[in-house]
């Protein structure tokens, strides 16, 4: 399952056709910041994805996203297309017309769902996504890895679990009959005091006996039983009411209250008496004292009119005053009295007027008499109050009470013990209901208990292959941490569970001692390092066959780690399809010059110029003899090619050798192409590039003829289209021959090492067997 | 990776092993096949229809 090719059209950065023809070799894409790398990236994202790409989905969430997947200017006529080819045959595209639908294809046919079983997250691998990782808490590195490690069918099923209990106890309403069950409790714990339907049962069959009913079953006997009590409190009740009315008519105080008023009657007649006589003698006083003071003057008291001496006129008044309101006071004690009797009469007439006795007087009609001449007695607050008729009413009140005194004698049977057994029969039936509760509640609890237990099993489950699975990943994450980070004080690098469930962690040594995290200990470059690890030791638990794609990955990793992670690749992947884009010149040079091009192709991204342009892919390197089969028909293909490999090679060797140019400004520093290389290695090698010959060091001058004619004729070539520059067919296949004799003059002819292949110190580059050298 | 044992007739076997026979596990046993996939929350909302009829089929509400 290797890529053969990803092919873009109109798709993101790429215009017409931009194709990664990878062959099914892994592949490093150098471009610069921009140069439509992560197109590619993308257009394989989106098939894997079914139309998703992650790093847009925050801003671009519609269907497919299919209004950022298009290049801004694609014609509205052109269709946008990515297009997976695979070794073999298979492959995968989508269209994206301008009408807004999104069309997939697969060769064959059900090759696409295949792809689409593929986990983004252990195929693809973007810069800033490198470190996310490690830096997320421990519940996210669980839910970040879980379909990677496999464990996600199994949170399934323990969801699946999950969902079941709690639907269960939704859709049983296990709440709501809990609650009818305390109820019902209640009501036993009150009326019945027996819980369960055994002892109901026996309560039943004895108190059905005691009524002369036969016992059937619980809901018959306490029906009939409960209809016959009822009936039986009907029949006593009127007793008891009738009973109650006439005790209330005897105890009426209507006697009690007559003799207050009398009493107060009679006091208030004393005073009046006193009065009067107080007023005659007054009178006759008045009269003697006027005869036997007529000289002398007097004053007439305004309230008794009697005469009385200037000086002792204020005591008369208000001993006068006093007489008054003693006589003003029983006068008010009488009113009071007066309305208590009426209210006592009110009262007797209101129970006489009560349905219960009317029936029962109609019976008894002397003493319906006695109560009509007592309630029709006729009495106003100011009239009708003579001694003889209140005393008579008295008398009548007496009768009254005599006669009742028979019928109140005797206290009516009691219904309590009924009114109880009534209560007992209403609620008995509610224990099949509640015996029917328990057992309801008492399944659905058990239930929910089974599922809890499985739940747990399968937690358990999942935890112990959680622990197994990250063993085996640890094991890889270490073989790949100790390749980049040797003899380095962070080690023993660990993925573990957490305490809690559904939480990992990364646990590791720094400077020997154990880190629960690798938060506080690591730099950023060591974070993106470790991340890079993590990433690594999944996809590798994929099929061998599966491509990786890395994006950028490097970033934050100085020279000697890179170094290292060319290591990882030529071991630890060596077997799998790698994709590396970068935009780093040194990290490209260095891969080009430390990989085997039997299994690595690399590309260059041309400078992105306008989205009409869109991307463009060289490829930076071609072997000599695909060159010369261009030749004789295609020399503008064997020229061209000839010119991308003298680029490239040339750019490699210039940087190794420390070859030198005049300082540029600016971006032209980028652009030093084959030619500029070529004419600083003519001139720089007379003075450092050296052979021993017969333990003697010379200057090497053997390639200077091949070189200048090679850089004459590249020059040629590269001004081909100018005025002033002509190249023939013959020229070219000269231009291929030169350039490919004078990349040989940098390989030793006695060990076949090139001149860069070791360090002398600092000062020399030099071949395996030291017959060549290069001054730095 | 992908090989671990992971078998939910035997958790659930595991489960209620030792225990009295609970109404609604055997139920649960039929549809095992649904539950070792992922199922939405209407599909299971369905299963526990499906369980509670089953459980409480035919239960006599009198004595």
């Amino acid at each position: 399952m290797r890529i053969d090719s990803i092919e873009l059209s109109w798709f993101r950065g790429a215009a017409l056709n931009a194709e990664i023809p990878a062959g099914g070799k892994s592949c490093v894409v150098y471009g610069d910041n921009g140069s439509g790398k992560s197109s590619f990236v993308d257009g394989f994202e989106y098939l894997l994805c079914n139309g998703k790409i992650a790093h847009l989905s925050v801003e671009y969430a519609d269907t497919k996203q299919k209004n950022c997947v298009r290049n801004t200017v694609t014609p509205d006529d052109i269709v946008s297309q990515t297009i997976v080819r695979f070794v073999g045959g298979n492959e995968v595209s989508c269209k994206i017309p301008n009408d807004g639908s999104v069309r997939f294809s697969s060769t064959p046919a059900p090759f696409k769902q295949e792809l689409q079983t593929w986990k983004r997250e252990s195929h693809i691998l973007r810069q800033d996504e490198v470190a996310e990782f490690v830096k997320q808490t421990k519940s996210q590195k669980y839910k970040s890895l879980r379909v990677l490690l496999g464990l996600q069918k199994y949170e399934d099923v323990y969801n699946n679990f999950d969902g079941l209990e709690k639907f269960l106890l939704e859709k049983s309403n296990l709440e709501a009959l809990k609650q009818k069950r305390g109820w019902i409790k209640e009501e036993l714990d009150k009326n019945v005091k027996l819980y369960t339907k055994t002892d109901v049962v026996q309560a039943l069959q004895e108190k059905t006996s005691q009524y002369n009913i036969e016992y059937k079953n619980i809901v018959a006997s306490a029906s009939e039983s409960s209809e016959k009590v009822s009936k039986m409190i009907e029949d006593i009740e009127p007793g008891i009411l009738l009973h109650n009315s006439l005790k209330k008519i005897r105890e009426n105080k209507l006697i009690e209250e007559i003799r207050k008023f009398l009493e107060v009657k009679t006091k208030a007649k004393e005073r009046l008496d006193e009065l009067t006589e107080n007023r005659l003698r007054l009178l006759e006083q008045a009269q003697e004292y006027i005869e036997s003071h007529k000289e002398v003057e007097i004053s007439v008291c305004p309230v008794c009119g009697a005469p009385v001496d200037k000086d002792k006129l204020s005591t008369h008044l208000e001993e006068e005053l006093e007489i008054l309101k003693d006589f003003k006071e029983s006068s008010e004690k009488i009113r009071a009295q007066k309305r208590n009797v009426a209210r006592t009469i009110e009262e007797l007439n209101s129970i006489a007027r009560d349905r219960v006795l009317i029936d029962w007087l109609e019976d008894n009609k002397d003493i319906k008499q006695l109560i009509l001449e007592i309630t029709s007695f006729e009495l106003n607050i100011d009239f009708g109050w003579d001694i003889e008729s209140i005393r008579t009413l008295s008398k009548i009140k007496n009768e009254l009470n005599s006669c009742l005194e028979p019928y109140v004698k005797e206290e009516p049977p009691k219904t309590a013990a009924l009114q109880t057994d009534l209560l007992f029969f209403n609620s008995a039936y509610r224990i099949i209901e509640y015996e029917s509760l328990i057992d309801h509640i008492k399944k659905i609890e058990k239930l929910q208990e089974i599922l809890q237990i499985v739940k747990s099993n399968i937690r358990k489950k999942i935890n112990a292959i959680t622990e197994i699975t990250l063993e085996k990943i640890t094991k890889e994450i270490q073989a790949l941490w100790v390749i980049i980070h040797e003899d380095e004080p962070i080690e023993e690098i660990k993925l573990v569970k957490s305490d809690r469930d559904q939480a990992l962690d990364i646990h590791l040594k720094f400077y020997g001692k154990d880190q629960e995290s690798p938060i506080l200990h690591l730099s950023e470059g060591y974070r993106n390092s470790l991340g890079l690890c993590v990433f690594l030791a999944l996809a590798k638990q994929e099929p061998v066959d599966h491509p990786l794609i890395l994006d950028d990955i490097v970033s934050s990793l100085d020279r000697a780690h890179r170094a290292f992670i060319v290591d990882v690749l030529k071991t630890e992947l060596a077997d799998r399809q790698v994709f590396i884009l970068t935009h780093d010149t040194e990290w490209f040079n260095e891969l080009n010059i430390r990989l085997e091009h039997k299994y690595w192709n690399f590309f260059k991204l041309r400078k992105w110029e306008s989205p009409e342009t869109g991307i463009i892919v060289d490829k930076a390197k071609f072997d000599w003899d695909e060159i010369i089969t261009f030749l004789p028909e295609d020399t503008n293909a064997a020229g061209n090619a000839t010119r991308t490999v003298m680029h490239h090679e040339l750019d490699k060797i210039a940087e190794l050798l420390k070859v030198r140019h005049p300082f540029v400004r600016g971006s032209k520093n980028e652009e030093i192409g084959p030619v500029k290389h070529m004419e600083a290695i003519i001139a720089q090698s007379q003075n450092k590039y050296r052979i021993n010959i017969d333990g003697k060091w010379q200057s090497y001058t053997d390639p200077l003829d091949t070189w200048t004619d090679a850089y004459q004729l590249l020059n040629s070539w590269s001004n081909r289209g100018s005025h002033t520059g002509t190249i023939t067919d013959r020229e070219v296949e000269r231009m291929v021959k030169r350039c490919q004799e004078s990349l040989e003059y940098f390989i030793c002819p006695t060990c076949c090492k090139p001149v860069w292949m070791l360090d002398k110190g600092t000062d020399y580059k030099r071949c395996d067997c030291g017959k060549l050298r290069w001054k730095l | 990776m992908r090989d671990f044992e992971f078998n939910l007739s035997e958790i659930i076997e595991e489960s209620v092993s030792g225990k009295e026979d609970y109404s609604g596990v055997s139920f649960i046993h039929g549809k095992l096949d649904e539950l070792n996939s992922k199922l939405t929350p209407a599909q299971l909302k369905s299963i526990v229809d499906e369980l509670l009829d089953d459980m409480f089929k035919g239960e006599p509400d009198e004595d």
